[in-house]
């Protein structure tokens, strides 16, 4: 799995490639926290590259929701293969994560 | 056809990819579609992980048996440990748990949700714990199975 953060004065991207599970998790949850530490106003994560995530991965986006959410920060999600996003609907957790198509339109640019 | 494939896997994350692409490669062979490869997958991703962290404890040098076996209308796979074992009260309360939090369309938290989603993508889910033999998570999951189609393919 691949993290790589892009940060502008007022929101950052998160892009996330490969698997998300136990073992690369953490790697994920780093770049969230040290983003959400900045206090960052918006924080995308950008799924698109992930094929696979399992409850680990989605533990740890709740955990980057509540970490914006405590700065009255947004978290939004984007480009969420079929098979992640419908992980995220087996748990009823699409209801309370902002999802976007993609990664412009999760900045408001599309 | 009755064939099954045992690996032993050091119980660590590591692991865990190796143990997505065997079970994803016996759900071919069986005749899975994409989706159900998935749910599959997941499934035993997710004992597996639950093994790791709560019946070893994530820095054990345990290890994890995985049995598979192939039908041709099903695959049956048991995940077998040497862990502390399962607490079947507490796994059914959470689980109670977690099914009224669905039916009551509310959004699950994280805790219990592996467990929740082995329950959402199999058709069978059976714990066995003894002293001597360990703990086996026993997961059947059918060809034609609604189930799956929860999962979808890959994108």
């Amino acid at each position: 799995m691949q993290v790589k953060v892009s940060q502008e004065n007022d929101f950052a991207v998160i892009a996330v490639t490969g698997d998300v599970d136990l073992y690369s998790s953490p790697e994920m949850r780093k770049a969230i926290a040290d983003v959400c530490k900045k206090k960052v106003p918006l924080v995308v994560v950008n799924l698109e590259g992930v094929e696979y995530m399992d409850s680990s991965g989605v533990a740890t986006l709740v955990e980057g929701l509540r970490l914006t959410g405590k700065y009255n920060g947004a978290f939004r999600l984007a480009g969420l293969k079929t098979a992640v996003r419908e992980v995220f609907e087996l748990a009823r957790l699409d209801r309370i994560f902002s999802i976007f198509e993609n990664e412009e339109k999760a900045l408001g640019k599309g | 056809m009755k064939e099954y494939l045992e690996i032993r896997i050091p119980a660590k994350p590591k692991m865990m990819s190796l143990v997505r692409k065997t079970i994803s490669q016996a759900c071919e062979l069986v005749g899975f579609s994409s989706r159900d490869v998935y749910a599959v997958t997941l499934a035993v991703d997710e004992g597996c992980t639950n093994i790791i962290r709560h019946s070893y404890g994530e820095c054990s040098d345990g290890q994890i048996i995985i049995r598979i076996r192939m039908f041709p209308d099903k695959i049956v796979i048991l995940l077998r440990d040497f862990g502390s074992g399962v607490d079947l009260k507490k796994l059914q309360k959470k689980l109670r748990k977690r099914k009224l939090e669905i039916e009551k369309e509310k959004p699950m938290k994280p805790g219990g949700l592996g467990v929740m989603l082995i329950h959402s993508t199999m058709d069978k889910v059976q714990y066995k714990t003894s002293r001597k033999s360990g703990t086996v998570l026993r997961l059947v999951k059918y060809l034609s199975s609604d189930k799956g189609e929860k999962i979808a393919g890959k994108g």
